[in-house]
């Protein structure tokens, strides 16, 4: 594995997984009245950073050590894969349990359609150097 | 048919399993489940855990033949990393509920997802 290679896709998967939700989010509140949740501050939101770039290591872990494999072949199969196994079940099982809205549920799913996003990037940056 | 077969013991193993390790989790804590998450809720939840259970066998599957393939508890913990700590830091933000309640989450799915990892590379997928 390629430590510059794989730094370098850590950092971009993790800074649009963080970024491509506010963003998403925001159009919502301003297109179709979704409420922001209370009691979220500045600070949450710093502490979401670190957490971001977790997600961005596991994420990018996992496709760098499943090369030469079916899913190692195909990043935008493997970000629905994450889209189906983490998205979907993070925002209905929000949505069934803790009764968020159906605006926040849709909100949350096309949020997490990054996923897709950070597939198809890892993808395009494992056969960068190649 | 084989291939069917596998799925169809393996993922309502796995679902019964999570919810298990999720019980004993917050039982062993002495917590309350976040923002009174009940029985019913925990039947509620089946749906998505049997998706979750069906992408965590099928991409470990589609890794056959990988360095991934060869470590199931590694893709268990690295599926901790990347979807438990996540989804557990994000509910204990928005709900700001006892880190007690938190830390008995994240037991949970670590407990969970290592375990699954290593059944998944345990069983014989076809």
């Amino acid at each position: 594995m390629n430590t510059k290679r794989f730094i370098i896709s850590v950092l971009i998967v993790s800074v649009i997984w963080f970024i491509f939700p506010i963003i998403v989010y925001s159009l919502f509140v301003q297109f179709f009245d979704l409420t922001p949740p209370s009691g979220f501050s500045p600070i949450d939101l710093v502490i979401s950073i670190p957490l971001s770039f977790l997600h961005g290591f596991a994420f990018v872990l996992i496709y760098f050590l499943a090369k030469g494999s079916k899913i190692g072949q195909s990043g935008l199969l493997y970000g629905f894969l994450w889209w189906l196994g983490a998205g979907v079940v993070w925002e209905v099982g929000f949505w069934l349990v803790l009764k968020f809205s159906l605006v926040t549920m849709l909100a949350g799913l096309a949020a997490d359609l990054c996923l897709l996003i950070n597939g198809i990037i890892v993808e395009k940056l494992s056969k960068w150097y190649e | 048919m084989k291939n069917i077969i596998i799925y169809v013991w393996t993922i309502p193993g796995f679902v019964i399993l999570s919810a298990v390790v999720e019980m004993t989790s917050y039982t062993l804590f002495q917590v309350p489940a976040p923002a009174g998450f009940g029985p019913k809720d925990l039947v509620l939840m089946f749906p998505p855990r049997i998706l979750l259970a069906f992408i965590f066998i099928f991409m470990f599957r589609l890794s056959a033949g990988s360095k991934l393939a060869e470590n199931g508890p590694l893709y268990g913990l690295l599926w901790f990393l990347g979807f438990s700590v996540p989804a557990e830091v994000g509910m204990w933000l928005v709900f700001k509920y006892e880190v007690i309640t938190f830390y008995a989450g994240l037991l949970s799915g670590l407990l969970t997802f290592l375990s699954w990892g290593w059944i998944v590379k345990k069983i014989k997928l076809p």
